[in-house]
């Protein structure tokens, strides 16, 4: 039997038998016992069975308990053996006698009596050690039944009782562990999770609020907790862990409780048993959807600001604290026709600038440097070499500390704004004299009429019907900025004053650009004719027409005014300011002749020259 | 002053390629009493110069066609002829003393035509003097 081998084992004294040689020396005629040939049967019968026990075993016999024992039991005893053998109870256990006798008493009286887990204190082997027995009180009685002994028979349960406290420490620890364990998962706002060795089925998860929680396996927690165009990203990293028993981990996209998408990151380990086979995965998930919805307003931030800097055709730079250049905007390189940033990456800043513009570039960098902006512009060449006109501003970027830590350059290429300025500043000046022209024009025609005139009034009326000529001539050069005007126009806006009847004044020849100069002076003449006409001409009666033509022919110009149905012509006595005007002063504008003729039919005038622009000088 | 000197031998060459600006111009000078010759251009100004030796002022305008403006034929008078007086206008620009040959008179335009019968005058009494 197990238990005896193991017994024999640990005691392993069969051999010995010293009590046996104990009991056949002790001199027992000295003890109320007697002899032992005296002995009754039953006390020689259980002092044998006693011996020969491995099991440590004492015997109390007769009204005074006379104290017997085996080898097992000597042990038990410590230093009261062997001096015990055979004395009273009392004398054996004097402090324990009165404690141990209602039992004793009743044991005598036919009662056993069994004790577990005694814990005793023995000194087996030299040294103190505690130790724990069952005891078994049981009565011996003689052959007319009467009880006359105690037989006591014990055993070792030390290991018993030392294994059992193990184990109940064991289990404490246990529950402790665990009682932590719960205690820390639910502080931890993490979601818990276990799933299968293979991962195809979830066997628990608590969500903790944020997804929902898994009461039951499930093997469709895929479609329940990812997204579809997830799904296959995260089965890559799970067969990747289980193919290797490797720790999952992965920041990923789930389904929340409230069905919105949000992402956890997630890790889980491989739960093996003795063998070391996967049993399953145990892992948690923490609620990642704040920090990287932060991340993603980080990344959008920072794509609007890319996107901006691409937008902008401002060069926008930032350069060291030293002027060397750490960054050029997309739209900059695109309009400073950067091919290649590297190229010119940690170049000094102030070397783009030639002439003022570098002196003003090198100003601006000091002031930066001294925690000031300060704007200039200049020009400055591209990449290509294409010179540009440039509005800088330079400013300081300032640190934590406050002070300049790099600098910001926003060049904005004005050159179409600056030639504009250029453009509005030649105009400026070109109104400038050609209004200082037309004064000195308005003076000569002021002057010229005066000299002539015969009256005040006929002078008054005189000066103010040219200048009237000549402001219709102003405001059909106008339209075309003052250099040129059809001679369609030109003609129409000066007969205008003067029509009568819509086809007694009629016109006819091809479109032609005038200068301004000959656009003046041919509203100026016809202006002359129109009013002669009026006074003594074509126009002085009911009937008369005037006609007026225009051609060129092999690059001359001709222009014929011819009246026809007036009253006689009768040639002037003198010649005034008028037939000079149309003569002569009209006829230099077209490098050419005016001729006057009174033919008593009409008058008719005749202006021949180079037409538009390409008069030339002689 | 008056009219106490030759005019066969004293004439006023006006420049000034508006015609209607050099009509008023060269009847201002007849109006004085001068001998007056018209060019509308320095070219035809040279021409009339080397033809005609009466000629003791220049008055030209400045922005002219033909191959040099009317500052470069005062400077181009004042060598060749040295002692014709120089008078110019403009409408354009301001011109200073630097810009002039020594003694030239300028007269922005529109000028007063009093101003100008004076400054003939004026150099008419030094040539006469």
């Amino acid at each position: 039997m197990t238990l005896h081998a193991k017994l024999g084992a640990d005691v392993g004294r069969t051999g010995s038998l010293r009590m046996v040689d104990l009991f056949r020396s002790h001199d027992w005629g000295a003890t109320l016992l007697g002899r032992r040939e005296t002995w009754p049967a039953v006390l020689r019968t259980t002092v044998e069975l006693m011996l020969a026990s491995l099991h440590p075993m004492c015997v109390m016999w007769g009204p005074r308990r006379i104290f017997l024992y085996n080898d097992g039991y000597a042990k038990i005893l410590g230093a009261r053996h062997p001096s015990a053998l055979g004395l009273a109870g009392d004398e054996v256990w004097p402090e324990l006698w009165d404690d141990l006798v209602p039992l004793i008493d009743r044991t005598f009286n036919g009662e056993s009596f069994a004790f577990r887990d005694q814990p005793l204190t023995m000194t087996r082997n030299g040294f103190e050690e505690q130790v724990w027995y069952d005891f078994a009180y049981s009565p011996v009685r003689d052959e007319r039944g009467a009880v006359v002994g105690l037989l006591n028979v014990t055993s070792d349960c030390t290991a018993r009782v030392v294994a059992q406290r193990e184990r109940d420490a064991a289990a404490e620890r246990l529950r402790a562990s665990e009682e932590r364990l719960a205690a820390l998962v639910e502080a931890s706002s993490d979601s818990l999770y276990s799933m299968s060795p293979d991962w195809q089925e979830m066997r628990t998860l608590q969500g903790r609020g944020f997804i929902a929680n898994a009461d039951a396996p499930s093997v469709r927690w895929m479609d329940e907790y990812l997204f579809p165009e997830d799904q296959a990203e995260v089965r890559d990293r799970i067969e990747q862990a289980v193919a290797k028993s490797e720790p999952f981990e992965m920041e990923h996209r789930v389904r929340l409780a409230d069905g919105n998408a949000g992402w956890i990151f997630s890790r889980a380990v491989p739960v093996r048993d003795q063998a070391g086979h996967v049993t399953e995965w145990f892992g948690m998930a923490a609620d990642a959807t704040a920090r990287h919805r932060a991340i993603e307003q980080l990344r959008e931030s920072e794509a609007f600001m890319r996107g901006v800097l691409a937008a902008s055709n401002d060069c926008i730079k930032v350069l060291d604290l030293d002027a060397k250049l750490a960054f050029m905007s997309e739209g900059g390189q695109r309009v400073m026709e950067v091919s290649d940033f590297n190229a010119v990456v940690g170049c000094p800043w102030p070397n783009f600038w030639e002439g003022e513009g570098n002196v003003a570039a090198k100003e601006a960098i000091a002031a930066a440097q001294a925690g000031v902006a300060r704007g200039f512009q200049g020009y400055a060449d591209t990449m290509k070499g294409n010179r540009r006109y440039w509005d800088v501003q330079v400013s300081p970027i300032m640190g934590t500390d406050g002070k300049p830590e790099r600098i910001l350059s926003i060049s904005r290429d004005i050159t179409d704004l600056k030639a504009a300025e250029e453009a509005r500043a030649v105009l400026a000046q070109e109104l400038a004299h050609r209004m200082k022209n037309s004064m000195a024009m308005v003076q000569a025609i002021v002057t010229q009429t005066l000299r002539q005139a015969r009256s005040m009034d006929e002078a008054r009326a005189a000066v103010g019907q040219r200048l009237s000529a000549l402001g219709r001539a102003q405001d059909i050069l106008t339209r075309s900025n003052f250099t040129e005007a059809d001679i369609h126009d030109v003609v129409e806006a000066a007969i205008a004053p003067h029509r009568v009847a819509e086809d007694r004044i009629v016109w006819a020849g091809p479109h032609l650009v005038l200068t301004s100069q000959q656009a003046l002076g041919l509203s100026l003449a016809t202006h002359e004719l129109a009013t002669n006409a009026a006074k003594y001409g074509a126009l002085a009666n009911e009937t008369g027409r005037v006609s007026m033509t225009w051609r060129v022919e092999d690059g001359a110009f001709a222009f014929d005014w011819i009246e026809t149905g007036g009253p006689p012509v009768t040639p002037p006595a003198g010649r005034g300011f008028g037939s000079k005007l149309i003569e002569r002063i009209v006829a230099s504008y077209f490098d050419g002749e005016g001729r006057l003729d009174f033919d008593p039919a009409g008058i008719r005038f005749r202006l021949t020259g180079v037409p538009g622009g390409a008069a030339v000088e002689a | 002053m008056g009219q106490s000197f030759a005019p066969s031998r004293f004439a006023v060459l006006v420049v000034e390629d508006d015609a209607l600006l050099r009509a008023e111009a060269v009847d201002l000078c007849i109006e004085v009493g001068f001998t007056t010759y018209e060019a509308r251009n320095a070219d035809q100004a040279i021409r009339l110069l080397e033809r005609h030796s009466e000629i003791r002022v220049l008055f030209t305008d400045i922005e002219m066609g033909g191959s040099m403006d009317g500052l470069r034929l005062a400077q181009a008078v004042r060598e060749r002829w040295p002692p014709v007086a120089i008078m110019v206008t403009s409408g354009r620009r301001k011109v200073t003393k630097e810009d002039l040959p020594e003694n030239g008179l300028f007269f922005a335009k529109p000028y007063p035509p009093g101003d100008i019968v004076k400054a003939l005058n004026g150099i008419a009494a030094q040539v006469m003097g």
